[in-house]
This record gives C-alpha cells, structure tokens and sequence, in this order.
C-alpha cells in the first residue's frame, strides 16, 4: 500500500489497463483467437508499464527488465499452452 | 532430512542472505522452468491424442432440441418468425457431421471440396436459400449459440428472416485425435416456400445469395457412419479434458507466485530490506487478472 501511495499515477495506469484488458476479454469471448490476444496485449502492456515505471523512478537494470519480460513471457505461453488446445 | 527441506523451502520463496534477498521462485530462471513445464504438458497431451485416441476429450450436454431452442428464442427476441425444425435438414446436418469425423476435417468445405449443399441435395432438399453454423468442444448449448450470436457472420445466419427451417446434429466423435462433441446447424428455404427466390429479394433488398443450385454437382459416396459417429450414444463415457489439465497446472503455478510475491513483499517489508528488483505488488496484480482469465477461458470453437 505504501508502494501505491508514494506512486499514485503509475499503479492507476495499471490498474485501468488490467480492468481494461478484463473487459475486453469478456466482449470478445468465444471469438476465435481473441482471448490468446487480450492475455498477450496485457503482457506486453504490463512489460512496459514496469520497464517505463522504473525508467522514471531511476531504477531501472537488466536484472529488472529480465524479471518483468519473465513474467510477461510466462503469461503469454501459459495462454498459448492452454487456449491452443481449444 | 528435514533441515535440508526446510533450507530449501526457504531458499526457494523466502527472501535471505544466500539467496541475494529474492525468494528463488520469483527469479527469472524459475519462470523459465515454469515456461518449460507448461510447454512439456503441451506436449504430453499432443502424444496421448496421437498414442491413444479418445483418451483426451470434451464432453457435454448438448441436445439438437436445446440447439433448436435457443435459436429460436433469439430470433424471438428480434421479433422474427420461429424456424421450424425440418426432418431433412436434421438428416443433412447428421450426414455433414459424419463426413467431418470420417474424413477428419473441421470445415464448411470438405478437403476434397465437397460443399455443405451437396449433402442438402443428398437428402432431397432443395432449397432458395441456405446457410451452415459449426460448433465443437462445448459443454453446453446455451454458450454455443452466445458464441454464434457474438460472430457477425453466425449471427447472420441465425436472425436472417429468409430462412424457415432448420437442422441440427449433434455427434460425438473423435477429430484430429481428441474426442469431441460437433454440432452442425443447417438453415434455409425451401423452394416450395409461399415466397419464391424474387418476391423474396424485393421484400429484404438482399442479393440472391448461397445459389449452390449446383445441378451439375456430382454427388460423391457418402461413408457408411460406423457406431462412434451416432449421435449422442446412451454410454457414459469418461474422457479427460486437455483444457481442464493445462487449466489446472497453470492454476497452481499462478497461485503459488501470486503467494510467494506476496511473502516476499511482507519479510523484505518487516526486515527493511533495500535492493533492486521488480515490483512485487504489481507483479502479484499482473499475476492475479492472468490467473483469472486462465479461470475464465472457455472451451469451445465455432466456425
């Protein structure tokens, strides 16, 4: 909570791209491809929402920019793995 | 024994000196093994379809009556006529979904070209118009039609005031090695209708469309549906979904993230702890919608 407090503007772009990505996630689905496609725009929009993040608060390093492209990456093939067998 | 399992419990989600102060889990090298297990799992389940079919499937509680229902209360809903339910649509449709499991394909049009009219022809329909909506891997009628209602182009066919009658199969069978429940829904006119192709396209304004009154077309020899294409057999039939196994490791390996950045976040916070790392409460939250929406994703292809 102090992170969101000291940070206020940055955990809101956040928040409005996930709830964003939720909603388009239901409006699309069953459409073909469309849910691989939500959950792989949300990461990538999460990767440079971290990469812009630290950039900004000077605390940017490879060993940051590797562990928010992990987990992007683990979200989208966890997408791929799953939604490919539909 | 247990020192070592508890050295490497703590090593691996509890943030310490010898872990340079990041819980082992949370490193990009544990996502990579994660990346790994998944894709692994992917590849298992590819080897069952192959090795054993019918192992892997999907099953349902999809009716040709509840199929007919539905799309009938959404042509209601826009005020338009009630479709009745033709006998030899019904048969068509079953002749369709039997040549998609025998020749194995997931198509209108069949890999050696065989149209959806032709099976209309078949079955001694003949028709003004016409129209085909394909459905696979659902549990349940209600989300298969919601799926054709959110595709424009299945939508068309299903509120398209030109069309009277209607025939739906439902047929379980096996397609590129997994177990499945295909639903086949035929719409169209027949060419006795009170209205003829003319009055028509005064009346809708609308081009003559799907003329496949292909005279000419030759009808090939139909495939004998052998017993596991009969539509929905009395027999119980256990299958294990592929989607509930990949649903369920990513579930875990979700949740046990999400657990681990919030620990973390709580002893780096109560130790006071400075170091240079992501944001483990972004991470979590990141985390937490894609948990969701793996919860969410929903089973089922149309075309």
């Amino acid at each position: 909570m102090q992170e969101i407090k000291k940070y206020p503007l940055d955990y809101t772009v956040l928040a409005v791209g996930l709830i964003f990505s939720l909603g388009q996630f239901f409006r699309y689905l069953n459409v073909p491809g469309s849910q691989k496609t939500v959950i792989t725009l949300t990461a990538v929009f999460y990767f440079f929402w971290g990469v812009l993040h630290h950039a900004l608060r000077k605390d940017l390093s490879i060993k940051v920019i590797v562990e928010y492209l992990a987990f992007s990456l683990l979200a989208i093939i966890a997408s791929r793995v799953i939604l490919n067998l539909l | 024994m247990n020192k070592k399992i508890k050295h490497f419990l703590l090593e691996l989600f509890t943030p310490r000196y010898s872990n340079n102060y990041r819980a082992k889990i949370l490193t990009p090298g544990a996502s990579a093994l994660f990346v790994g297990l998944l894709l692994f799992t992917q590849s298992a389940i590819s080897f069952i379809t192959l090795a054993k079919p019918g192992v892997l499937g999907y099953s349902s509680d999809i009716t040709p009556e509840k199929i007919v229902t539905l799309t009938n209360i959404e042509r209601s809903n826009l005020g338009l006529s009630q479709l009745q339910v033709n006998s030899l649509l019904n048969q068509a449709a079953a002749r369709k979904a039997a040549d998609m499991f025998a020749f194995d394909y997931w198509a209108h049009v069949s890999p050696s070209g065989r149209t959806p009219w032709s099976f209309f022809k078949e079955v001694g329909y003949s028709y003004t118009v016409a129209g085909e909506n394909l459905a696979k891997d659902f549990s349940n009628p209600d989300s298969i039609v919601q799926a054709w209602m959110k595709s424009p182009t299945h939508k068309d066919n299903i509120v398209d005031e030109r069309f009277s009658d209607i025939g739906v199969a439902v047929v379980d069978g096996t397609l590129n090695g997994v177990q499945t429940t295909l639903v086949v829904q035929l719409f169209a006119t027949p060419v006795n209708a009170t209205s003829s192709l003319e009055e028509i396209n005064s009346q809708t304004g609308r081009p003559a469309v799907e003329a496949y009154a292909q005279q000419n077309e030759e009808v090939q020899a139909l495939p004998t549906p052998s017993p596991s294409y009969q539509a929905k057999s009395n027999e119980v039939t256990t299958v294990i979904s592929p989607l509930a196994i990949t649903k369920g490791i990513s579930v875990i390996i979700f949740a046990i993230l999400i657990f681990a950045l919030i620990l973390d976040l709580y002893i780096i916070r109560k130790r006071k702890v400075n170091r240079i790392s992501g944001k483990n409460l972004a991470h979590a939250g990141f985390l937490a919608v894609i948990l969701l929406l793996i919860i969410l994703s929903q089973q089922g292809v149309i075309n």
